[in-house]
């Protein structure tokens, strides 16, 4: 037990390392629906540094968190057994086809057939490293982590960060995108404010009926369903910011200020998250 | 080879944390840290009659535990690189060129053992005193105990009267199966129990 | 896993003698099973890691035996004794935590390093001392000696008790030596721990110490009854009363009732049935009881008749008769206050149920033998002589003394090998007051007399105390009652003029010294000591030092020897030049005269320690057998439940106002007791000896606090009642000053008492705020002390408690 505080940096991880990758879901719209042309496309590509700095930021969370980054490479060792290597296996996973993508993509030898199959590629492994990210904190001897609700937050704050992440990248880059690309923005974004609400509230309506040797675990964050609402308000705000922002051709500066808000967001719920930390005994 | 595990006499332990001490001293273990734990759990509640006497159902009682080295570990099955694992007596231990210090053993085992030590840069816990069993000694913990309420040994080998450790604040044995008997105390309590809550949090929190 | 370390001689040894009669059986192979072992010593691995045995020092009434690892001049990790058998209910002197926990404490910060001094111009209380050499430390301590022996006589020199060095033949002996080779010094007699039991309850009752056995002598089946004893608390070794007490209840299925006012660690695990009672009152249950059972003719009238006192007019002294005055009429109303003490009466007061008071009354009475003792909680309160004395009537009203399965309703008895001290010479000054009153004793002087504060062999003293040795103990700011009180009158140079301390660590008390002496502890030098005082075994410890001494501490006898030097009498101090390990060696080989079977001191050493069993008596006493052939020492040769000493100490003492002598032990509520609350102060603040410490000692190890912590402890419905909740920051206040600490809200305390661990070290602007955030528990204590002993009723406190809020 604890504030949740203590695990800051691993709350940095699951932030940022969803949402930058979950960005690849846009990137994967504009790409499709948007047909930037070669100069357009050169951009974005430039841009999709953005998601991918954020992605590293998140890793270097995870590896912050570690007592011994110099042993990292080890995690492989548990792939299959241990969830938390299943998660890193995605994490890197991703992390080394979206390298690989946008090496290629910068070297121009992207064609456009592999550049689609490599997005919706990645756009996939978004949802399962969020998944993946999740399902780590599923222990049987931790209650109140242990519930599918723990993936199915992680795939809601990767949809709604990752699309406003995304749709700024767009922005930067500008790129042209159909009429209909601020619908779409603010449907995926509010979708994910809704997964990520509804899966985070129902854990926490679920406290209530766990309780260990020190208190009840509805007692464990007295501030929790501050913190959710937190989370709610900061993604309904960014995905106003990012449909306002889409109406006047994904206007970067909104977008920045959607991504700070939603990543906030995100945050704070991640913090909640693991203040619900307890043991099923002590 | 056989599985080595603890054994504790509720009925003789008389909470005095001597075992504590003895392996706090022995592993040089900071004043945060410690691989032995000693619960007190109190529930009940005090009445008085019209005549101003006190009555009360109240009780008191220790429990004494350190790793439970467990046939099931929660802690080797959250484990990503294989350095927390049990060892040929069955002794759950830590490979520590192995270990990243991720901190998932120390979040999911339910006995509270094993510690991310980031100055060591990976986890420490009890390992029933390895060094000292090899020479033919008892752990730390079980030498110092003036009231020989605790055991360590192959399992099939410890004093009778023992089950698997299923009082409070124990989780219940069928989740990790774990390598410790206890012969419980009148005033114990079943795991999970809601009825006692832990009075001596100042030590143990 | 027992270990099998070719440590077979001491295993062997422990295991082949019951007694030390069974060992001399042994006759001449007792060589062989003492051969020393050469495993247990020096650099075994090569890792320049060696084995030092020693022991520990606290005086809980244990002397634990410490086996050191020591590599490169400091303490690796300790050991206890492993030597023997592992087996439940053999003995091995295994430490507790304390003992345990001693490598923090040898190594901590606040130990002393150099000898220091007030800074001229500053006042006692000040704090401000600097670095001297021993040279001059030594020729000031000898030139004020003298100084102050020359203008006051001899009977102005004071040494404290010395709790913190109280378990090896040194003590603080070398300082009566010392000055007993220069016109002595007024001493003192009775101790915090034990004053009214010792001086003011067993004198009047069995004239000296009687009838006590060990909790080894309880038998199949039978009844426990302890008064506010706690062995598990305070006594955890492996060869302690608080071991036995665990054998017996397991091996000998004896039933245990505790009546204390804190569940103590008898009646948690180990299910001993506890009854909660008002501190203090215990005199009332005993009175509560006795009705029972004389309405019930459940008294064993026989041995009243034959071995006591005072039961009833039949037993009274003649010149006492016919006027009402027996334990009986006071019981059944017809004595001195015409109430009735019946089990309703003594429930109102006690607040133990009558019926559970009536049922203890039929337990003990069923019993046969009842074994029921008392610790040195009850006594400790203001009317504390008699609480004593009224739980020993209790095993008489049964005729549960004197014979195997009892003890005397006293405290428990335990063996002792017999090994003496170092020889302090004789005193050429006669004069001793109670111990509790040292402070009066430098404010008033001549004014303390015999009649007025129990002076013995002299009328009164000649003069205050003017020259004050506190050495190994944490007296003057910590242990004594009423801190602000003392500190007061130390502060005032022109009553105590000089005052030294000599101590391992800068205590409160260091504060208040001219000179501050750094020590080494026992673990440091020679400290070759008898097993432990209060336990029923027989054994040696052969302490020897972990490391060369570090910094410029220095040991009490070779420190006492300079001052010899300097007052010109070395050569008598010294014998001749022997140093602390000759009297070692000297004193051992004394014992061995009487007891050739042990090992030689050489062997002995490295052994580091031997303990052996003792067998409980299973002789009836010679008293029960024949009491005109072998009358107790008291003014009647009889058990004494009417004492006519005390008779004649209420015509001739002059007490204060509310105090009571009493022939019989009448209950009453003495000073600040259940019935003193107000709204201001509502409860009643006990503190006790916890697991962590005993007395100051060790009390600053950050390891034991954080194993045993200083906290308050609150019933949960006193807590809800002061909003308070577990772990809360608290301040404890009574009229004498003001602690903080934390609560710990626990249904282990009786409504309406604050139980509060005793031996915090203080911490406090004396000339600012007093509040003490340290917590040490005698910020909190009074004056007030019992009329007869004039023993400490530290126990006896009335005050609050309250959330710091913020």
């Amino acid at each position: 037990m604890g504030s949740g505080f203590e695990h800051t940096a691993l709350a940095v991880f699951t932030t940022l390392g969803p949402m930058g990758a979950g960005a690849f879901i846009a990137l994967t719209y504009a790409f499709i629906a948007g047909q930037p042309d070669e100069a357009a496309a050169k951009r974005l590509d430039r841009w999709t540094a953005l998601p991918l700095a954020v992605l590293a930021v998140g890793f270097l969370g995870a590896f912050m968190h570690l007592a011994s980054p110099l042993n990292a490479f080890g995690v492989f060792s548990g792939v299959g057994a241990s969830p938390l290597s299943n998660e890193i296996l995605v994490g890197v996973a991703f992390a080394v086809l979206a390298v690989v993508y946008w090496v290629l993509a910068l070297a121009g030898k992207l064609p456009f057939a592999l550049r689609k199959t490599l997005l919706v590629v990645l756009a996939a492994l978004a949802v399962v490293f969020a998944a993946f990210c999740g399902l780590a904190y599923m222990m049987y001897t931790i209650p109140t982590w242990n519930t599918p609700l723990s993936i199915v937050q992680m795939v809601g704050y990767m949809l709604a960060g990752g699309t406003v992440l995304g749709f700024c990248t767009v922005g930067f880059a500008q790129v042209g995108l159909p009429k209909g690309a601020s619908t779409v923005a603010l449907a995926l974004t509010l979708a994910g404010v809704a997964v990520g609400t509804v899966g985070f509230g129902v854990q926490i309506a679920g406290l209530d009926a766990i309780r260990n040797i020190w208190s009840s675990a509805a007692e464990l964050v007295p501030a929790i369903w501050m913190l959710l609402g937190a989370f709610a308000v900061c993604g309904l705000v960014a995905a106003a910011l990012t449909f306002v922002a889409a109406k006047k051709a994904f206007a970067p500066a909104l977008l920045v200020v959607a991504c700070v808000v939603v990543a906030a967001g995100i945050f704070v719920a991640r913090i909640g998250f693991y203040g619900l930390y307890m043991g099923i005994a002590l | 080879m056989a599985q080595y595990g603890f054994y504790f006499d509720a009925t003789r332990c008389t909470g005095c944390k001597t075992c504590e001490a003895a392996c706090r001293d022995y592993h040089d273990l900071p004043l945060e840290l410690s691989y032995r734990h000693v619960y007190e759990l109190e529930g009940g509640s005090w009445s008085q009659a019209a005549d101003g006497t006190w009555t009360t159902d109240s009780y008191t009682y220790y429990t004494s535990f350190a790793c439970s080295h467990c046939t099931n570990p929660a802690c080797t099955h959250v484990c990503p690189t294989g350095a927390m694992h049990k060892d040929d007596d069955g002794i759950v231990s830590v490979d520590s060129h192995r270990c990243i210090g991720c901190g998932y053993c120390e979040l999911a085992c339910p006995y509270g053992n094993p510690h991310v030590d980031r100055d060591k840069g990976h986890s420490v816990k009890c390992d029933g005193c390895a060094e000292r069993v090899a020479e033919g000694k008892a752990p730390a913990c079980v030498e110092a105990c003036s009231m020989r309420a605790l055991s360590f040994g192959p399992m099939d080998s410890l004093p009778s009267g023992g089950v698997p450790a299923a009082v409070a604040p124990l989780p219940d044995p069928s989740v990790t199966t774990p390598n410790f008997l206890i012969k419980a105390c009148a005033s114990s309590q079943p795991c999970g129990s809601t009825s006692c809550v832990v009075a001596n949090a100042a030590e143990v929190k | 896993m027992p270990t099998d370390r070719t440590t077979l001689t001491r295993r062997t040894f422990v295991a082949s003698t019951g007694a030390l009669g069974a060992l001399a059986a042994c006759g001449t192979a007792a060589s062989a099973l003492y051969a020393p072992t050469s495993r247990a010593f020096g650099d075994e691995s090569g890792d320049g890691e060696s084995i030092v045995w020693t022991h520990c020092h606290v005086n809980c009434g244990g002397a634990c035996v410490l086996q050191c690892h020591v590599q490169d001049g400091e303490l690796k990790y300790v050991e206890s004794d492993n030597t023997g058998d592992a087996s439940f209910g053999a003995v091995e002197a295994r430490a507790c935590l304390r003992g345990r926990s001693i490598r923090p404490w040898l190594g901590s910060a606040d130990r002393l390093n150099y000898p220091m001094k007030r800074v001229e111009g500053t006042k006692r209380g000040d704090g401000q001392y600097e670095r001297i050499s021993w040279d001059e430390a030594l020729d000031t301590i000898a030139s004020e000696f003298k100084r102050i022996t020359e203008k006051y006589g001899n009977e102005s020199v004071f040494i404290q008790e010395c709790s913190g060095v109280e378990q090896n033949i040194m003590m603080n002996n070398p300082f009566f030596r010392l000055f007993n080779l220069l016109g002595g010094e007024v001493t003192r007699y009775g101790s915090y721990s034990s004053a009214a039991i010792s001086f003011g309850a067993v004198p009047y009752t069995y004239g000296t110490s009687w009838g006590n056995r060990s909790l080894k002598t309880i038998q199949e089946g039978e009844l426990v009854v302890l008064f506010g004893f706690a062995p598990n608390d305070m006594r955890m070794a492996g060869d302690g009363p608080g071991y036995d007490l665990n054998v017996v209840r397991e091996t000998k299925n004896a039933r245990v009732i505790v009546i204390d006012p804190r569940r103590n660690e008898t009646c948690t695990n180990q299910g001993a049935e506890w009854i909660p009672i008002v501190p203090g009152t215990d005199a009332a249950l005993v009175a509560g009881i006795a009705h029972e059972l004389i309405s019930q003719d459940l008294v064993d009238l026989d041995f009243l008749h034959t071995y006591c006192v005072g039961f009833d007019e039949e037993s009274m002294p003649e010149d006492a008769r016919g006027k009402h005055l027996s334990y009986r009429d006071y019981i059944m109303g017809t004595g001195y206050d015409q109430v009735e003490k019946t089990p309703a009466w003594a429930a109102s007061i006690t607040k133990i149920p009558a019926e559970r008071i009536v049922k203890l009354a039929h337990e003990i009475a069923e019993s046969d033998p009842c074994y029921i003792c008392q610790g040195l909680g009850p006594q400790r309160h203001t009317n504390g002589d008699n609480a004593a004395r009224a739980i020993m009537v209790l095993p008489q009203l049964v005729g549960q003394v004197g014979k195997p399965g009892t003890t005397s309703g006293g405290t428990i008895g335990n063996d002792d090998i017999g090994l003496s001290s170092l020889p302090t010479g004789d005193n050429p000054i006669k004069t001793k007051f109670p111990n509790f009153l040292w402070p009066e004793a430098i404010r008033d002087g001549a004014k303390l007399t015999a009649t007025n504060a129990g002076i013995l062999n002299a009328d009164g003293l000649k003069v205050g105390i003017k020259f004050l040795v506190n050495y190994g103990n944490n007296m003057m700011a910590n242990q004594n009652a009423d801190i602000g009180f003392t500190t007061d009158i130390l502060r005032d140079e022109s009553l105590c003029e000089f005052i030294l301390q000599y101590d391992v660590a800068w205590t409160a008390s260091c504060n208040w010294a001219d000179i501050v002496l750094p020590d080494l502890a026992p673990q440091e030098t020679y400290s070759l000591t008898a097993a432990g005082e209060s336990n029923d075994v027989e054994g040696i410890r052969f302490g020897q030092p972990l490391y060369e001494p570090k910094f410029e501490r220095r040991e009490v006898y070779e420190v006492c020897g300079e001052l010899a030097r300097r007052l010109g009498v070395y050569d008598e101090y010294s014998e001749g030049g022997m140093t602390r390990e000759d009297w070692c060696r000297k004193l051992y080989d004394e014992l061995r005269e009487d007891k050739p079977e042990l090992p030689t001191y050489d062997e002995g050493v490295k052994m580091g320690a031997f303990t052996y069993d003792i067998e409980p008596s299973t002789e009836v006493d010679d008293f029960i057998l024949d009491p005109v052939a072998n009358p107790l020492e008291t003014a009647t040769g009889k058990i004494q439940i009417y004492s006519p000493e005390l008779a004649e100490l209420t015509e001739t003492w002059k007490l204060q106002d509310g105090d009571v002598i009493s022939p019989i032990p009448v209950y009453y509520p003495g000073f600040d007791g259940p019935d003193a609350v107000t709204d201001e102060f509502p409860f009643q603040i006990v503190d006790f000896h916890h697991k962590g410490t005993t007395h100051s000692t060790y009390a600053a190890n950050e390891v034991l606090h954080r194993l045993s912590p200083f906290q308050a402890w609150i019933n949960p419905i006193d807590a809800e009642r002061q909003g308070i909740a577990d772990l809360d920051p608290v301040r404890l206040v009574s009229a004498q000053g003001e602690i903080r600490t934390t609560a710990k809200v626990t249904n282990r305390v009786i409504p309406g008492v604050i139980m509060y661990p005793q031996g915090a070290w203080h911490d406090a602007d004396m000339q600012g705020d007093r509040v003490d955030h340290g917590g040490c528990s005698n910020t909190l204590t009074s004056r007030h002390c019992c009329p007869v002993s004039k023993g400490t009723g530290q126990h006896s406190v009335i005050g609050t408690i309250e959330k710091v809020e913020g």
